[in-house]
């Protein structure tokens, strides 16, 4: 278990849990990001921040506190 | 505010037509759909009290039906956290005045991501509305071996479901009749039902508004009031926050009760429903084709490749925007500049007509439309960016620069742009979903160094710095002017945020839309609708300004001071070209052109100093004492509030040049540079030059920024932006020129 912020390039892995302040969570849940999606690490922006994330049908770009509420099992 | 919804109102949609709104999540083609189907019959205006663009168009559905179609905002959900999604839910619980209920809401959704799509089209259905749902892209899934039973998704939801790819133009026929036939026939979407405990709070939530005599909400809008934490519909209830609180806590509760967590229930539900209507619709590939889309992200947001290519795009883009627009520019001054030279001959006899008509009316005209070669570039380019989907990859690439201030990537090429002008940066500002992040942006833009303000630095450099400390310090003299804004925009933007929005951090989640081949029509579109909107709404305002403007710096015109100061001139023009005064006045009388045209220069310099702008320079100037400007800089700084570089021909005036000076005037170089106070020190030191940049560098002189920004965020914003830049430049002319003389004196 590890949160999506500290996993690497390349790296994917399944949502297990999404916990975020306030209306966050109803938001990241919208668009996609639900406990069982599939998500895999593409890469991190040139200055460290946001990263880029693939999903199951569209790719997104998040920054690392927001990946932070997301925890991912292998 | 009334004035908005009494345009909106005249906008006048025929009541008889259907009334379709277009929804959506965003990059869906949504917009090509919308464009499609009107063809060029559409119109674009802007929603009452909020800036968001409002896309409305006429479509024949069938030879006795027309349809009054609206484009609305891409939106993930009905929880509406921007302005752009609260104008989603507004236009379906019918909140916008001027605006019917929709007929039908046409759903338009992603073929390669339809299971995401279905949850907002099933948030829709929720409102009532008879729904349509158009699988746009279909063309994508084919081509990554994607298939969708379209019949079979129909008969589950209940809805017409149609097929197409809008960029093509297939399936727009059917989807036309899928409209119509939904009007006629309208069905209910099936749809997810709720558990008990989600209906004993809303409707506890019903009781509680009923009983405080709170205005009445539809089921949906209750669902969104227990859901949302930070949901629109709470501002139009009329509770108090602590009412709100109590309530909705009160609410959520019951769901926890229930073992339910309000924050994830309704996607969890939603989902969940969606997932078995799903069931067998969609056929995936075995084995996931790679499309050519991921390798071209591969290098579009690559940590260094990505980076090299978005620098050589926005240098391609900005090389455009100088390279293209100067000549426009050029010929736009040189033909207003003709023609007010064409119109001045014509009314000489009338000379404050003369006056008005040409330094009021066509300068002023000519100061709206000189804008305009920029402001259609920029939108030209803008929208290819978004079209295509690289304006997602460049937000993503930028956002690290900006998150630490409450902005995020989206800022980045309003601000660059505000480096050419300012206008174009706080239209372009509209890019930005965020309502907060958008105004901060619109807010700072005038700081960043435009291009109206290279003359003043080009002037008092080249007069004081440049000759006392060669080429090399000047060049970086003028870095630091360009450099001072930005340095000082970040800081204040973080400001703004925390002190005014006490907002920390929005957060910033953004979808990368598939690499598409942009429509050219609709960027030729847009740009053009950017155009009218500017010279319409910005354009009258400024003119008027500019009316006012003359009108200050014109009157009180009395004869007795032409005729005092030709006393003056004659007697100074004599003694200082060995001259009997008599002579002088033979030659004045003879029509000498020399003569004349210096007598006409200190007449008009005379006027100036007794006009009311004069008078409220000659004012105010104690404060600008401080910064080390006289009367005639304070005067220049007041005149060119229409506009920075106004200040070069106002000292033109005052120093009895005549307004026909530029930057590199030798006679006006010379004539500052040998300008005394009474006392007989200089009046430009280099602290003072220095000041005068610095002044020029952070104030908001340039009214078509003002006029843009009133439109753009209102009259308020508007007012806070010019009055926080002043104060700014201000302490930064004031700072400059007592630090410079403090460092000036101990060298």
């Amino acid at each position: 278990m590890t949160t999506l912020n500290l996993m690497k390039k390349n790296q994917s892995g399944r949502i297990a849990s999404i916990r975020a302040a306030g209306s966050l969570t109803g938001r990241l849940m919208a668009m996609g990001l639900l406990p069982g999606a599939k998500v895999q690490v593409l890469g991190v922006a040139p200055l460290g921040d946001p990263m880029l994330v693939q999903l199951e049908g569209c790719r997104m770009s998040l920054r690392r506190s927001e990946a932070e509420s997301l925890t991912i099992e292998e | 505010m009334s004035r908005l919804v009494q345009s909106i109102a005249n906008a006048s949609i025929d009541d008889a037509t259907l009334q379709v709104a277009l929804i959506g999540n965003p990059n869906t083609g949504k917009s090509t759909a919308f464009n499609r189907l009107t063809g060029i019959r559409q119109r674009t205006g802007n929603y009452p009290g909020v800036t968001v663009e409002r896309r409305y168009g006429t479509c024949s559905l069938d030879a006795d039906h027309n349809a009054t179609i609206v484009d609305l905002p891409g939106t993930y959900s009905l929880a509406a956290a921007s302005a752009d999604e609260r104008v989603v839910v507004d236009v379906l619980s019918g909140h916008i005045p001027g605006t019917r209920l929709p007929d039908v809401a046409v759903c338009v959704a992603d073929a390669t991501n339809l299971m995401r799509h279905l949850f907002l089209v099933s948030q829709i259905a929720e409102t009532g509305v008879s729904v349509v749902l158009a699988v746009n892209l279909m063309d994508a899934a084919e081509s990554q071996g994607i298939s969708i039973d379209a019949k079979l998704l129909s008969e589950r939801l209940n809805i017409p479901v149609v097929p197409m790819c809008a960029s093509r133009g297939r399936g727009l026929d059917e989807l036309r009749a899928a409209i119509l036939k939904a009007h006629q026939q309208p069905t209910k979407m099936n749809n997810l039902q709720w558990p008990q405990a989600v209906h004993e709070a809303t409707e506890y939530l019903r009781q509680s508004l009923a009983a405080e005599k709170a205005r009445d909400l539809t089921p949906p809008e209750l669902l969104r009031l227990l859901f949302d934490q930070d949901s629109a519909i709470a501002d139009r209830i009329g509770w108090s926050a602590a009412q709100h609180r109590m309530h909705v806590d009160q609410a959520r509760t019951m769901l926890h009760e229930a073992n339910l967590d309000p924050d994830t229930v309704e996607p969890m539900l939603r989902y969940a429903f969606l997932a078995e209507i799903m069931e067998n619709v969609v056929t995936h590939p075995t084995v996931r084709r790679a499309t050519g889309g991921e390798s071209i992200d591969r290098l579009l947001t690559h940590r260094f490749w990505g980076l090299i290519v978005f620098a050589a795009l926005m240098y391609g883009v900005f090389w455009t925007i100088y390279t293209g627009a100067g000549p426009m520019m050029d010929a736009i001054d040189g033909t207003f500049g003709w023609l007010g030279e064409i119109v001045g001959t014509q009314l000489e006899s009338w000379p404050m007509i003369q006056s008005l008509v040409v330094d009021g009316l066509i300068a002023g005209v000519g100061g709206v439309v000189i804008f305009l070669p920029q402001i259609l570039i920029l939108f030209f380019f803008i929208s290819l960016l978004e079209d295509t989907g690289y304006m997602a990859r460049a937000a993503y690439l930028m956002d690290k620069l900006f998150s630490w201030c409450g902005l995020n990537g989206k800022s980045f090429v309003p601000l660059l742009s505000s480096f050419a002008c300012a206008i174009p940066g706080v239209m372009g500002a509209r890019t930005i979903d965020n309502p907060r992040s958008r105004l901060t942006t619109i807010l700072i833009a005038p700081l960043m160094s435009c291009s109206a303000r290279l003359p003043v630095y080009v002037l008092l450099i080249g007069a004081f710095i440049e000759p006392k400390y060669g080429s090399a310090i000047a060049a970086a003299v003028l870095f630091g002017m360009h450099l001072l804004g930005l340095v000082i925009a970040l800081p204040f933007a973080l400001l703004f945020n925390r002190v005014i929005f006490k907002v920390k951090r929005s957060p910033f989640i953004l979808e990368m839309p598939s690499y598409r081949v942009p429509d050219l029509r609709d960027a030729l579109w847009r740009m053009w609708n950017r155009g009218k909107d500017f010279l319409m709404t910005a354009g009258t305002v400024i003119l008027a300004m500019s009316i006012v403007i003359w009108a200050l710096s014109y009157f009180p015109r009395g004869e007795e001071v032409a005729e005092h100061e030709q006393t003056v001139f004659i007697t100074e023009y004599a003694a200082a070209h060995e001259l009997s005064p008599q002579r002088v006045g033979e030659l004045i009388e003879a029509g000498n052109e020399e003569v004349t045209g210096e007598l006409d220069a200190h007449i008009e310099g005379a006027y100036l100093e007794q006009s009311y702008l004069g008078r409220m320079g000659k004012a105010v100037q104690p404060l600008f004492a401080p910064a080390g400007f006289d009367w005639k800089t304070t005067v220049g700084v007041l005149a060119s509030f229409p506009a920075r570089e106004v200040i070069i021909s106002t000292l033109g005036i005052t120093y009895n040049l005549g307004a026909d000076v530029d930057e590199s005037s030798e006679g006006l170089i010379g004539s500052m540079k040998s300008a005394h106070w009474p006392d007989g020190s200089p009046v430009f030191t280099i602290p003072v030059a220095l000041a005068v940049m610095v002044f020029f560098a952070l104030c908001m002189q340039c009214m078509a920024t003002l006029a843009v920004m009133g439109r753009e965020a209102g009259w308020g914003w508007a007012a806070f932006g010019f009055t926080y830049m002043t104060v700014l430049a201000w302490f930064g002319a004031v700072f400059t020129y007592q630090v410079g003389t403090w460092i000036g004196n101990m060298a």
